[in-house]
This record gives structure tokens, sequence and C-alpha cells, in this order.
């Protein structure tokens, strides 16, 4: 199954990682990749494919078939 | 005033003597001391770097520095582009029909929190957040400079999934 991640950074906006859950070497990178981005503060939602249901994904999920990672959030 | 500011102006002074009586100099430093604000020291700074004729060599590295530095504002500004456009795709992927109308139509969506509260979350980055029914505004955004949209698809994710999070960091007005 094909699987993505959405990051939202300043400079891609949405920078995308996708992996085929099927595919373990695809799937550590893109574990890598998450836990980097959660070191840095950022947030995950495992949601579907349209996006809403979403819920706090707190460790990576091979079989996510869609996250979407947030910075960390201040109040202004 | 700092001294290599100082020392700046002895050093102008210095260059416009033949062309200045020490009166004029006089009035001119009176003037600059009254009001030697940043601004006021850069404005006749540049003024006398522009008078000052340059040779060909200085000519022609000025405008490879702001060539080069107009290169580099060019492409920020369509790098910013491209992300702004990548990240409203990645918001208008996440909202319903109906959300994508308010959108479009208004500049605004709502957002239903499992707490039963409606939200209106506008087009920006700070002070966006408005709850309906006590029209109270939320300002929580994210730390980085991420394009609105992002901004925007965050709050929402909070509001949805995270919603006392979001209350307990927000400023409330």
């Amino acid at each position: 199954m094909t699987c993505e991640m959405a990051v939202m950074t300043p400079a891609d906006g949405d920078l995308k990682i996708i992996w085929d859950s099927d595919k373990p070497v695809e799937v550590e990178h893109a574990r890598k990749s998450f836990d980097e981005f959660k070191r840095k503060g950022y947030a995950a939602y495992r949601v579907n494919k349209s996006g809403d249901s979403g819920e706090v994904m707190r460790s990576f999920e091979a079989d996510a078939e869609k996250v979407i990672l947030r910075p960390q959030m201040m109040g202004g | 005033m700092r001294p290599d500011t100082y020392a700046t102006w002895v050093q102008w002074n210095e260059n416009q003597t033949a062309a200045s009586t020490a009166n004029t100099i006089t009035n001119l430093y009176g003037d600059y001391q009254t009001a030697h604000t940043q601004a006021l020291t850069a404005e006749y700074w540049y003024r006398w770097v522009n008078e000052q004729e340059e040779t060909a060599e200085q000519r022609a590295e000025r405008r490879r520095v702001q060539a080069a530095m107009d290169q580099r504002s060019r492409d920020y500004a369509a790098a910013r582009k491209a992300a702004a456009e990548r990240a409203e795709k990645l918001l208008e992927s996440c909202l319903t029909s109906e959300q994508r109308g308010q959108l479009a139509k208004h500049g605004w969506f709502t957002v239903v929190a499992r707490s039963g509260r409606v939200y209106q979350i506008k087009r920006g980055r700070a002070r966006n957040v408005i709850e309906m029914r006590t029209g109270r505004t939320y300002c929580c955004h994210p730390i980085d400079n991420v394009p609105d949209a992002d901004t925007m698809l965050a709050q929402k994710m909070m509001l949805e999934v995270e919603e006392d999070e979001f209350l307990r960091m927000a400023n409330v007005s």
C-alpha cells in the first residue's frame, strides 16, 4: 500500500515523503524521517485520505495511509 | 555616538573642506548631533557615498553585488510562492467540499471540535481563529514561518484532535 507523509516546512510548504508499506527499505526511510521531525518538535496526525478523522500519532506507523506533520505551535 | 561613526564624520568633513566653509561644516555637524539617529547617520553616509566618483572597477563590482542580491531575492520569492502553492493544495486536500467552498467564497472555513464548539479559521497566521458562539479570538500558530495555508491546517488539526491543547496555548482576546 502506498502511504504518504505531508510535512509543513517553511521551505516547502508541503514536503511529501511517500513509501510503500510492503517495502522494508522504504518503510525504514520513512520511519527515520518521521523520527527526525518529531525530534524537531513536530506533531503528527494520522488522517484518512480525505484529511479528516485525525488522531494524534505518537510513533511511526508503517501502514498509516496519510500522515500530516505540523511544526511546534505557540500562542501569538 | 559610536566612535567609528564619529571618525567617519570627521573623515567626511576633511574630504569636503575644499568645497565647504568651516561655518557650514559646523552647522551641519550641529544638525547631525541634534538628531543623530541611526536612520539619519545612514542617510548622510549614503549621500556621501553617492557623491563620490566610482571607478569603472568599483561600478562593475557594485553592479555585480547588486545583481547577485537581486537574484537571491527573486529566488527566495519564487521558492516562497511555490511553497505557498503546495501548502494551499495540502490544505484543500484536507477540507470537505463545504469547507473548500467557504474558503473560496469567504476566505475562511469552519471546524467542529469534538467538544461541539464551532470555530472559524480565517486566512492568515495570527488572531485568525474565532469561536463562533462566544466571538472570542484565539491566536496560536506555528513557531516556524510556514505559509498561511499550513498555519490554517495546523490550527484545524489541533482544533479537531487536540482542542484542549490549542486552548491552553492560545492567547485569547
